[in-house]
């Protein structure tokens, strides 16, 4: 216990803080001062505004999809092919008489949606794993940490391949696939995390003030690393929608006939000289969804790491 | 010497412990392969007879004994570097893989090279005129580059380079009309133990869009680190006198300051290569480029666990050795720690 009290007036200190209420807040003027230069930042930055609006947006394509296109995306005509403008079908139709705007509109569905779960998932793994590691330290520590090097020793889209082939295809099994094997990315840097929290003041004022490991965990630790999981979770939400998309792409992903950006471009690649658009515009989708991602991760982590990429 | 021997003594028990891993899955996955052959080859047979010969072939197959039993006889078979024959065209698995793991091999190294002539280029120049445009447009490109995803890229690629402008080749290693038999596997060098240069062209030509498509995923983190190396050494006394000594700014560069940052590179590409070869992966898929990750793809789609098997152990062996390289090769170009090794 002694290298947690370097000295008698820290731990004296330390009590004082706890007495003083929230001890993070107490003594995070700095903190709040955080935040404000964040929304500036934010303000100042065209991309980081570009980005947050186009994944905002999205989202919103995806949740509130079928409100926006009346036709019914499985539904087959017999015009297949037509090129972009087509009258009824803006975007033109695919093989299969499909009208292409609407397979576009509910194929953002899979992809963002199955993507949020696995970053989800991912971080609720990562994070609990992480942060126990980090703050009990010793042999737990060094237990969970082995388990997470393990997860790290293959090449995590060998590793979604090998689960999905196991969980089954479609979206559960792409949820699971996916946020499994992205998991230890996050432990190890909520490891990380926690270990450099845990010796910070506050939170030897709290264990004085008598709280125990979880409720110091969820209560002291979470909130003060919360800013930086979450620029963690905005890289890993485009790693995984990135995974999705080609996992759908090589067939074991989301399965025909359900729109999905990465299954479609595998589909449209059989007429990339008569329709390249059918392979273009949900390949475009996918990149510039990814991209977003990473932009907003970038400002999140400009936003609440000072020392980072400067 | 000694420590070489430690590290790669140290890559034992990670292997056996990805070796079970991958056993255990391919155990637990549904649909055994069985009812897959069983009912490719039944046509209109009543499901009882489908049955009746799933458990022909699982016997056949050796799926009916104990877990135990597979496993022992798994391990047995993995230690001779028997990796059991496909299910599908009674093919050696270990032929397979022997054809396909220079293929992919090739296409990682090609990448690797690619991301690092460009991730050094854009660094060098982003640091040389930090906070100008030319900076500003160079990071936002490296973060426009991370986890960018391979298939769409590999598709767009697809679509410019080989159906709009019909410059290269979209599918495949090597034209089929050129006869290549393989010796080594490693076109490169079979063109010289052939003695038939004229491989050499079709095949860059066919590992230009799917090393590319690879290599842009990884650049941007190379463009970061050699930026940052580069702005950090910017100021230190060798460089101010290497300029004093009259060296122009590019000799100083490439002399000096490359050097200095190669470290970071090896780091990078180190900690990128499990990526690199995800990418790989599904990158072969996409060119039907004839590497592991299109015979993993292929495997899995069509239950075929012992080739799955086989690419998954190669992939991970190859990974496991790539990482142990790294390690050394830090030894190669950093003095100090190998003073502090020895």
């Amino acid at each position: 216990m002694s290298d947690r009290f370097p000295t008698a007036s820290a731990a004296r200190d330390a009590v004082a803080l706890a007495a003083a209420g929230r001890p993070w807040r107490a003594a995070a003027g700095p903190d709040a001062m955080r935040r404000r230069l964040a929304s500036r930042r934010i303000a100042r930055r065209p991309i980081a505004i570009v980005s947050w609006t186009v994944l905002a947006l999205l989202v919103g394509v995806a949740v509130f999809g079928p409100l926006l296109v009346p036709t019914n995306p499985l539904f087959q005509t017999s015009s297949a092919l037509l090129p972009a403008g087509s009258a009824g079908h803006l975007l033109g139709t695919d093989d299969l008489g499909r009208d292409e705007l609407a397979r576009l509109v509910y194929g953002a569905r899979p992809l963002v949606l199955v993507s949020l779960a696995a970053t989800a998932l991912a971080g609720l793994l990562g994070v609990a794993v992480g942060t126990v590691a980090g703050y009990l330290g010793g042999r737990v520590e060094g237990l969970l940490m082995r388990v997470v090097d393990l997860g790290l020793a293959l090449p995590s889209v060998m590793l979604i391949i090998l689960l999905v082939a196991g969980l089954g295809t479609g979206p559960a099994g792409l949820i699971l696939g996916i946020g499994i094997s992205l998991a230890p990315g996050t432990a190890r840097i909520a490891r990380a995390l926690a270990a450099r929290e845990r010796s910070r003041d506050y939170v030897t004022a709290a264990r004085l003030g008598g709280a125990r490991a979880p409720g110091i965990m969820l209560g002291e630790l979470l909130p003060n690393m919360a800013g930086q999981l979450l620029a963690q979770a905005a890289m890993t939400l485009s790693v995984a929608a990135g995974f999705e998309a080609g996992l759908s792409y090589i067939g074991l992903g989301i399965q025909p006939p359900t729109p999905d950006w990465g299954y479609m471009v595998a589909e449209g690649q059989q007429f990339l000289y008569g329709a390249p658009s059918l392979v273009v515009l949900p390949a475009v989708a996918t990149v510039i969804f990814v991209v977003a991602c990473n932009f907003v991760a970038d400002d999140l982590r400009d936003a609440f790491d000072p020392a980072y990429g400067r | 010497m000694r420590y070489a021997a430690r590290r790669l003594l140290a890559v034992i028990p990670v292997v056996l412990a990805l070796v079970t891993i991958v056993f255990l899955v391919m155990r637990w996955l549904p649909g055994s392969p069985a009812s897959t052959l069983a009912a490719a080859g039944a046509g209109s047979a009543s499901t009882s007879q489908i049955t009746a010969s799933e458990s022909q072939i699982q016997s056949a197959l050796g799926l009916n004994h104990p877990i135990g039993v597979q496993y022992g006889r798994f391990l047995w078979q993995l230690v001779h570097l028997d990796l059991g024959t496909s299910f599908i065209g009674d093919n050696s698995v270990l032929g397979l893989l022997g054809q396909a793991l220079p293929a992919t091999i090739e296409l990682t190294i090609a990448a690797m090279f690619l991301a690092t002539v460009i991730g050094s280029i854009t660094g060098i120049l982003a640091a040389w005129r930090k906070d100008s445009v030319l900076d500003v447009f160079i990071r936002s490109g490296a973060t426009v580059s991370f986890s960018l995803p391979w298939f769409a890229l590999g598709v767009l690629g697809i679509v410019i380079f080989g159906v709009q402008l019909r410059l290269l080749p979209t599918i495949g290693r090597l034209p089929t009309s050129l006869n290549y038999t393989p010796t080594t596997g490693f076109v490169l060098i079979d063109a010289v133990l052939q003695d038939r240069p004229e491989l050499l062209g079709p095949w860059l030509q066919h590992l230009i869009l799917p090393a590319t498509t690879l290599a842009l995923s990884m650049a941007g983190y190379i463009t970061r680190t050699v930026r940052a190396a580069v702005l950090e050494v910017r100021g230190d006394d060798f460089v101010r006198t290497a300029r004093m000594k009259g060296l122009t700014e590019r000799e100083i560069v490439v002399r000096h300051v490359l050097r200095n940052a190669s470290l970071p590179i090896v780091t990078v590409l180190g900690l990128q290569f499990g990526s690199l070869l995800g990418g790989a992966l599904i990158t072969e898929v996409v060119f039907s480029y004839p590497g592991v990750g299109d015979l993993l793809v292929n495997a899995v789609l069509e239950r075929d666990y012992p080739v799955v098997q086989g690419a998954a152990l190669a992939i991970a062996a190859l990974y496991t050795l790539v990482n142990v390289g790294v390690d050394l090769l830090y030894l190669v170009l950093d003095p100090r720690l190998r003073k502090a090794v020895a």
